[in-house]
């Protein structure tokens, strides 16, 4: 339904405003979609004892949003407060990740928080048109989590078994925000990394357990994801840029061709295999390049 | 169908077992189970799905009238039933007389000559000064549809001229038909909407450029999720050449537009058609009723100029028996997320000549009065055609046998009583819609409102937001049960403090 | 519209065409009176329908990509069984010998092409050694079996069907699982709905639920299928809740009775049914009996087969349109229903407004009494809509 995109540099560069590389990509996918926008940006630098927490508060169709420091030990408080209250949807729960969403263009967003000027180790974007749940900044992408901190996920088609999975994941007691089915895929890649910690074998099972046509990319505090549905029904690309004395190396990913090219990362473009997630870490250098 | 000796016996036997067996006692399902038990493969069955409960007969129009006075049927002469299409991106408007149009029924599912007739009937309709749209359905169109005026024959070759000349020969050859003038023949005076569906059946560019206006079909409502389908007995030779296809083999077209797997897809698509035809012809997209809301929304923001909705009662010349029967949702109930989705739009956004056209169990003109009272600028009629030219619901539409001679065995149908009816439909129903609308004292038949309706049962009422015959809604009881539940309250409260008053007065 | 609506409908359009003068009446009066005179016999399943994909989500093509229907069966401790159809055929008909011989050859000659189904059943089949059973035996075991097991283990049967009727039965169900690692399937339609949470703790690998026997009960009377399929789903849910998901650990429920054609099925699975007991196969074998010309095994059993095939057919492709590439990813919230009983038995959303009967009740009274300034607490809000929902 989406277009969809994602930066990582390399070496844990945490220095280059990679909000800049993202938005130069999300503006050249804009013609997909134009319903409303959102980053999530990783800098490992920014933050040590709080937990931050993003959430909207509703009133009246209002969604004011509301930043958080929580320090750990009133985490559980916190939540237990926050999820009681049926006007508080939580769109971010983080220690190194910065989660921006609002409807409107990706114009939009920079106008409002900036975007362009985020410095740090990888990030992803997101642009929507909607199909099932409303138009409205919490069923914006990306999506995060309160089972586990800095978990985002971008997501472009359609869970079509998300109903299952939903309250399969309700029955094992975690919470759930909104209706949209990618923050299903949050949910369930917490669910096993907190099971196994493997987000390659995690990716796995929600290949086998999701259903319908969908190519997502989760992002972890230390690595990104790509996958494509078992049909490879949608498409997903990914590259690399080389870097020169400017700028450092980095992969990219996206929907569009057009999006790499724009941010020249348009060595080894290749796309996943349907139903194999590609997977780039940021500690190790030699991990991140294609086999 | 004529049922193989064997089949008959097995049912029979079935039958029988199943009677002594006490375990299940549906005919349909005997049937179904029969024939798969004779082929193995999967039932189809013809026209709409079977509805318990389609809504229309809970709705009453207050103080609508069909019929005036004996022998005198102008006294509404004046109501307006003037109905467009377009304006909205295209650059073309189409106009209608009536706001009922023919929907698409492919040549191939109907035969030749009920295709005729719908022809000629709309001609004749047309010069009399009732203009009626017509959709030419999946299957491509008739060379005298799309070639129906001399300008549309300026840019043809002159080989592909010949052979379009040729082809009409051999069509009316086989069917028995070669005393038809063709000029007469080769002369539309209705505007012609073809349907760009997943199958595309067509080889001619002049099936989206000599077309009035375009219809992409992403589903119907027989088969929602489950692409056209025609069975190999109906691909006759000539069939199969009109659709470019091998003969005697089913046609079953992809479930989905595989280029089309979601809005931004469908976006790319429309501007696609927009370009090929210069932004002039108006764009629809038809959808079948399940997650009405969803899908109208996307239409609204994809650059349609309209959008069609089918509910799974409409119509099919063969669908698969039971997902015909268990997928999708009524015609009504549909109407009012459709009608919110288009209303939250223009919350936003200005307004423009979006139209919702609506199709599925719509046959006489107090059906098409209920649509239009309950939010659709136009409604779609196919079965009601069938009818008028003597279709007996048989629902044998996908074999190549027809009691009717309208969908198999075309040499019954006799073509001028067939025109006869149709006009007559088309005219009646035009007249009864005149009488309703004003009768509820209307000046046009766009400005029946729900407020002219009233709902029977309470079902429909929550459905369609209606209210009652008696002018309470369903929520009335309701709050006369809140209403009970907090007397009892205080009662059982005074009880307390009566008997703390007598506890403290002791 | 039902047949006889068609009718009326017809002929009115008939005179219409014939004459192009208004009528007197509208079909939706003629219909409405008919309906007055003769309140018609109603089949829940038939107000109940599914969703399909359209624009909002795209549906698959059985014939482009490859739509699943099998499921294990088997928890952690027992061995697992596949079946490629989600069907069991289970017979509550009288079944003669001969019938069961040709749904044993058909079966096998399925299970040779990659569809293995399963068969419940009492009697034994005579098998040679170049007839040897090729599909999975649940072997039925009656109600009043506490020892003998070892006359069950001697056929080698895949898995078994026990019987709970009453508290004694918990002892034979512990008494089958220490000894027998196959699935175990126990059938609760005698005592539906209890023991259900107690039955999946002494490690049953699945729940039965016969419908047309539960809807004799005392306790099920008046009510339908749906509301049966509806409550053993819960039952099942309830005993999974706050437990780690866990792919091995999947108690199945399978639904008999009222569920024989491929929309009851699939109607069945989205209310939660894993697997359906099928009994047309059987039906088909047995209907020979009623011939005047009783055919040969081999040919009942080619009967039996291309059914199957049929059916499997048609339960491949409404998943599909659906959306869906596997059968099991069916669930509530594909169905929709025109009727209000249906809503509140089987918790079914209205179609339109896409919330069950209940929820939209529950609304109302919220509204009003915020409109009213009034406050309910919640066991009175749960008075409210129970006198409304007459459950």
């Amino acid at each position: 339904m989406c277009g969809i995109c994602a930066v990582m540099m390399e070496n844990r560069n945490k220095d280059f405003p990679i909000g800049c590389l993202l938005y130069k990509m999300m503006e050249s996918q804009q013609i997909r979609a134009q319903d409303s926008t959102g980053v999530a940006i990783f800098n490992k630098e920014t933050n040590k004892e709080f937990y931050k927490l993003d959430y909207f508060r509703k009133n009246n169709g209002k969604y004011n949003p509301v930043t958080e420091k929580v320090p750990p030990e009133r985490l559980d408080k916190t939540f237990y407060e926050l999820t009681q209250d049926p006007n508080i949807v939580i769109t971010s729960f983080a220690k190194e990740m910065n989660l921006l969403k609002d409807i409107g263009l990706v114009r939009d967003l920079d106008a409002k928080y900036k975007i362009r000027s985020i410095q740090g180790t990888h990030g992803i974007g997101h642009l929507r048109i909607a199909t099932s749940s409303r138009v409205t900044p919490d069923n914006a992408h990306p999506f995060s989590t309160i089972v586990m901190p800095d978990i985002a996920v971008v997501h472009n088609g359609e869970i079509t078994n998300y109903s299952k999975l939903r309250s399969s994941l309700e029955l094992q007691g975690y919470h759930l925000f909104t209706r949209c089915d990618s923050e299903v895929i949050a949910v369930f890649i917490a669910d096993q990394l907190l099971r196994h910690g493997d987000l390659e074998k995690a990716n796995y099972e929600l290949i086998k357990k999701a259903d319908g046509p969908f190519t997502y990319i989760v992002a972890t505090s230390n690595s990104l994801a790509l996958v494509r549905d078992k049909f490879g029904a949608r498409k997903g690309i990914f590259g690399y840029n080389p870097g020169n004395r400017n700028y450092p190396p980095f992969w990219a990913m996206a929907t569009d061709l057009s999006a790499l090219d724009s941010v020249g990362a348009t060595f080894y473009v290749e796309t996943p295999q349907p139903g194999k997630p590609k997977i780039f870490y940021n500690e190790m250098k030699t991990r991140s390049i294609p086999n | 169908m004529p049922y193989s000796k064997d089949i008959l016996e097995l049912k029979r036997h079935l039958l029988r077992a199943a009677e002594s067996s006490n375990s299940y006692f549906d005919l349909n399902k005997l049937i179904v189970d029969v024939r798969k038990v004779n082929d193995s493969e999967i039932p189809y069955s013809g026209l709409g799905a079977r509805s318990p409960n389609d809504y229309f007969p809970s709705i009453k129009i207050i103080g609508s009238k069909l019929r005036t006075k004996e022998g005198d049927y102008t006294t509404y002469n004046n109501i307006n039933t003037i109905f467009t299409l377009g304006g909205r991106y295209s650059s073309n408007i189409i106009t209608s007389d009536v706001p009922f149009l023919v929907s698409g029924m492919s040549y191939g599912s109907l035969k030749l000559p009920a295709k005729i007739a719908l022809h000629l009937a709309l001609n004749r309709l047309a010069k009399e000064g009732i203009r009626v749209i017509m959709n030419t359905g999946e299957g491509g169109a008739l060379p005298w549809e799309l070639y129906g005026s001399e300008e549309s024959w300026s840019d043809v070759s002159k080989k592909r001229h010949e052979y379009i000349l040729s082809y009409t020969d051999r069509l009316l050859k086989e069917h028995h038909l070669d005393s038809i003038d063709r000029d007469n023949l080769f002369c539309r005076l209705y505007p012609l909407i073809t349907q760009y569906a997943s199958g595309r059946f067509w080889k001619d560019p002049s099936y989206l450029l000599n077309a009035d206006g375009i219809e992409i079909k992403i589903g119907q409502g027989a088969k929602i999720g489950h692409g056209g389908l025609l069975p190999g007995p109906k691909v006759t030779d000539l069939v199969a050449e009109n659709r470019g296809i091998p003969s005697y083999k089913a046609a079953h077209s992809p479930s989905r537009h595989l280029d089309i797997l979601g809005p931004e897809d469908l976006v790319a698509k429309i501007l696609e058609l927009r370009e090929i035809t210069d932004w002039r012809t108006p764009i629809i997209v038809k959808v079948g009723c399940s997650r009405v809301y969803d899908d109208i929304e996307i239409i609204l923001k994809s650059y349609a100029d309209a959008a069609s909705i089918d509910g799974f009662v409409g119509g099919t010349g063969a669908a698969p028996w039971e997902l015909r029967d268990i997928i999708g949702i009524n015609t009504i109930p549909s109407l009012k997320p459709s009608r919110e989705a288009i209303e939250n739009y223009y919350s936003t956004n200005e307004r423009d000549e979006f139209r919702l056209i609506v199709h599925g169990s719509v046959w006489d003109s107090e059906r098409i009065a209920k649509c239009i009272a309950l939010g659709a600028n136009g409604v779609g009629i196919g079965t009601g055609f069938l009818l008028s030219m003597g279709c007996t619901l048989v629902q044998d539409c996908y074999t190549n046998v027809c009691p009717a001679g309208l969908t198999g065995s075309y040499e019954k149908l006799d073509i001028q009583t067939s025109v006869n009816g149709i006009v007559n439909y088309v005219k009646g129903t035009l007249l009864e819609l005149k009488n309703i609308a004003g009768s509820v004292g209307r000046k046009s038949i766009h400005d029946l409102r729900r407020e002219d309706l009233v709902a029977t049962d309470e079902l429909t009422s929550m459905i369609c937001g209606l209210p009652l015959v008696d002018g309470r809604t369903f929520k009335d009881p309701v709050k006369e049960i809140v209403k009970m539940v907090i007397d009892k309250r205080r009662c059982l409260k005074d009880h307390k403090v009566n008997k703390t008053l007598e506890d403290t007065s002791n | 519209m039902n047949d006889a609506d068609k009718f009326i409908i017809r002929k009115a359009i008939l005179e219409l065409a014939k004459t192009g003068t208004p009528r007197f009446t509208s079909i939706d009066d003629e219909v409405r009176n008919l309906y007055n005179i003769n309140s018609k016999a109603i089949n829940l399943w038939d107000f109940v329908t599914a969703i399909g994909a359209q624009l909002s989500r795209p549906p698959y093509d059985p014939y482009r990509e490859t739509i699943s229907l099998d499921i294990s069966i088997g928890r952690k401790r027992s061995r697992k069984v596949i079946l490629n159809i989600p069907l069991i055929i289970y017979g509550n008909i009288a079944i003669h010998y001969s019938s069961l011989e040709s749904v044993h050859v058909a079966l096998n000659r399925l299970a040779e092409k990659g569809n293995v189904l399963g068969l419940i059943s009492e009697i034994e089949i005579n098998t040679t050694k170049d007839n040897k059973r090729k599909y999975p035996l649940f072997k039925k075991v009656p109600f009043d079996i506490n020892d003998g097991l070892e006359d069950y283990k001697k056929s080698h049967p895949e898995g078994l069907m026990l019987q709970y009727k009453d508290e004694t039965s918990l002892k034979m169900l512990q008494n089958f699982r220490k000894e027998f690692d196959g699935p175990l399937l126990v059938d609760v339609s005698e005592v539906f709905p209890l023991y259900i949470k107690t039955i999946l703790e002494e490690g049953a690998d699945g729940i039965i639920v016969d419908t047309d026997k539960v809807t004799k009960n005392e306790r099920y009377k008046g009510k339908h299928a749906i509301a049966v399929i509806h409550d053993a789903k819960k039952a099942i849910n309830d005993y999974y809740k706050g437990r780690e998901e866990n792919d091995d650990d999947n108690a199945i429920l399978v639904i008999a009775g009222d569920v024989n054609s491929a929309g009851k099925i699939v109607k069945a699975a989205a209310l939660g049914a894993n697997v359906v007991g099928y009994s047309t196969s059987m039906l088909i074998a047995h209907s020979n009996m009623y011939s005047e010309k009783p055919s040969d095994v081999s040919s009942i059993a080619d009967n039996v087969y291309r059914h199957m095939v049929g059916t499997k057919g048609e339960i491949k492709g409404i998943p599909a349109a659906l959306g869906y590439s596997d059968f099991h990813n069916l669930s509530p919230s594909d169905l929709r229903t025109s009727s209000i009983d249906a809503s509140i038995q089987g918790d079914i959303p209205l179609e339109g407004i896409d919330r069950t009967y209940k929820e939209m009740i529950e609304q109302v009274v919220n509204e009003y009494v915020s409109e009213k300034g009034i406050k309910l607490n919640s066991s009175e809000t749960q008075e409210v809509v129970r006198s409304i929902v007459r459950e």
